[in-house]
């Protein structure tokens, strides 16, 4: 059989089995204007476009779903163009009316893999994910590879290997799995244990081998980490609720540690990574005020004072510090990772009027380093003293119509003194300005 | 209070003036369809549109609709509405306004987006599912005091 017929007929035979399987076809094409001002750069300006299709089996969740991205930057020069593959997925579900195991949903293809609080991981990856379903309680077995994801979609950069990667056109390969329970307690509070892991797969080429006792800048180790998350949340008091949680992170990096038998009196040897990430949020819903809602959050992220480095940089017997896989979206203007870092957020969500589609937002931000050390943010001295700074970030967004909505964001960050080093730009007000039009058909 | 008296109240407290001149038995008629009729849904959303008179009957209604174009002369009197169909039918009929995709492609797609956004409508089983006579009422009550509340 000739290619194009061969096609035609697995075509057909894919329409014939899955066509009448489905219930109602859906796409999408939303597109993104955004103008923006900073104080580190000019002005910028970029088009987005997302694409989705949705193909559903059943009324369970299962189905073909597809999402993509074209992305182009005008300013500043020199342009640029990219595009990316976010979801392309293939889910079974198998209800089970059974009182115990109520359905087994399969999933396969691209999705984003992220950890109960969204701060460890929150990144795409090609794999599986199988949920068991129970009455009170759910499993999530989940496992991928973020080696094909196009690098300008990714933020890991965990180690040395992978900042020296940065100009190539995929992400630093890595397997995730990760294993997630969840179940409900006391009727209404939501409790969540999860075992992530990681695992570094760049080739070992590119690695310092261990037991070297001559020091590469550039080059380091793989970098291997495992995360256990217990998350609880729900109902506080009246309109009051909570979101609480506590992360131990362990692992192993590459460390420059002293060793008297060297000829350098140093030596790379492979040491455990013990740290912490804690966090909490509360919120109040205040109706009668502007139909608000009002946030305190509070996240600690353990440091490592020996540290030289953020980046594979710990010099004694353990590294202290904590690295998530990803980073996440602290500040507008100012956002460091967390690692080594407690970050303080008030924050205010607001209808001033009930007759205008229009919600506002407003936050005070405050950063601070756990202890004296790096800080994983460009430019921050790692002499400085503990208090890095503090951000207001305000937003607003106007719903015109249905499909048509703007948005204006902005912030200012005051570092605290020593932050930066003294008579840069940086050392003083850093603000950010954007405003972007969105059109989703 | 029963459920045929809780719909006749929602319709009192929602719907103009115009509507509590239609004739009893149509309405009634709709609210023991489990899966609406085009004509009767099409006469309770042209009367209530003052498009045709109250006293008229389902099949006028369905042959004054093909004329005004908002539904296929092929889809019989009897056929089963469809959430989207409805959808199309009460903004075109209600002159209710959208957005940009409505503006540009009136159809049953936009016409489903624009009901779901406003909180119109259930959309818990998709745009497919078979609409009852009651639904028919609740979704055009719906509408209507959306279109009220934006005077």
């Amino acid at each position: 059989m000739s290619q194009p017929n061969r096609f035609a007929t697995l075509l057909l035979a894919w329409s014939l089995v899955f066509v009448p399987l489905s219930f109602a076809i859906d796409f999408g094409v939303s597109s993104t204007s955004s103008l923006g001002l900073s104080s580190s750069a000019d002005f910028s300006l970029s088009e987005r476009v997302d694409g989705s299709f949705q193909m559903p089996f059943d009324q369970n969740g299962g189905g073909l779903d597809i999402r993509a991205n074209v992305q182009t930057s005008l300013l500043p020069s020199p342009a640029s163009f990219s595009y990316g593959l976010d979801t392309a997925t293939l889910t079974f579900v198998y209800q089970k009316p059974e009182v115990d195991l109520l359905s087994v949903k399969w999933t396969l293809g691209r999705f984003s893999l992220s950890d109960p609080t969204g701060l460890v991981v929150n990144h795409p990856v090609d794999g599986t994910k199988l949920v068991f379903q129970f009455k009170d309680a759910a499993l999530t077995l989940v496992g991928g590879y973020t080696g094909w994801i196009p690098r300008a979609s990714s933020g890991v950069t965990l180690s040395l290997v992978d900042q020296a990667s940065a100009a190539e056109e995929f992400a630093s390969p890595r397997f995730i799995g990760s294993l997630e329970g969840t179940t409900t307690v006391f009727q209404a509070h939501a409790l969540t244990v999860s075992a992530l892991a990681q695992q570094d797969l760049n080739p070992r080429s590119s690695f310092v081998p261990e037991w070297s006792t001559v020091f590469s800048g550039e080059k380091g180790g793989t970098l291997d980490s495992q995360y256990l998350t217990l998350k609880a949340s729900g109902p506080l008091v009246g309109p009051v609720t909570y979101d609480l949680f506590g992360t131990f992170g362990a692992g192993s990096t590459l460390s420059w540690l002293e060793a008297a038998g060297s000829s350098t009196g140093y030596q790379y040897e492979y040491r455990p990574i013990l740290s912490s990430l804690v966090g909490g949020t509360l919120w109040v819903s205040v109706p009668t005020f502007l139909a608000s809602t009002l946030n305190v959050r509070v996240l600690a992220a353990s440091g490592d004072p020996d540290a030289t480095s953020t980046t594979e940089g710990n010099t004694e017997d353990s590294s202290l510090l904590f690295l998530p896989i990803t980073a996440g979206s602290l500040g507008t203007v100012f956002n460091p990772a967390l690692s080594n870092l407690i970050f303080y957020e008030i924050g205010a969500n607001l209808i001033p009027m009930d007759s205008l589609p229009l919600s506002v937002d407003v936050k005070l931000l405050g950063f601070q380093r756990a202890v004296e050390g790096v800080v994983n943010a460009p430019g921050v001295l790692r002499s400085g003293g503990l208090w890095l700074g503090q951000e207001l970030d305000l937003g607003l967004n106007y719903q015109v119509l249905s499909d048509l909505s703007v948005s204006v964001s902005g912030g200012a960050f005051l570092p605290a003194e020593g932050t930066f080093t003294p008579d840069t730009p940086d050392a003083g007000l850093q603000y950010a300005l954007n405003t972007s039009v969105n059109l989703s058909f | 209070m029963s459920k045929r008296t809780a719909i006749w109240a929602l319709l009192l407290m929602v719907i103009a003036v115009p509507l509590m001149a239609q004739s009893n038995d149509r309405v009634d008629e709709l609210l023991e369809q489990d899966v609406a009729r085009l004509d009767s849904t099409l006469y309770l959303l042209l009367t209530s549109a003052q498009k045709v008179p109250d006293d008229t009957d389902a099949l006028v209604a369905y042959e004054t609709a093909v004329k005004m174009g908002i539904v296929s002369s092929g889809l019989e009197p009897d056929s089963p509405v469809a959430l989207d169909v409805l959808c199309f039918l009460v903004m075109k009929t209600q002159s209710i306004p959208g957005g940009v995709g409505w503006m540009l492609f009136p159809s049953h797609r936009y016409a489903y987006k624009e009901l779901s956004f406003k909180d119109v409508i259930n959309t818990s089983a998709g745009p497919d599912r078979y609409v009852s006579g009651e639904d028919v009422i609740r979704t055009l009550s719906g509408a209507l005091a959306l279109k009220e509340g934006q005077k």
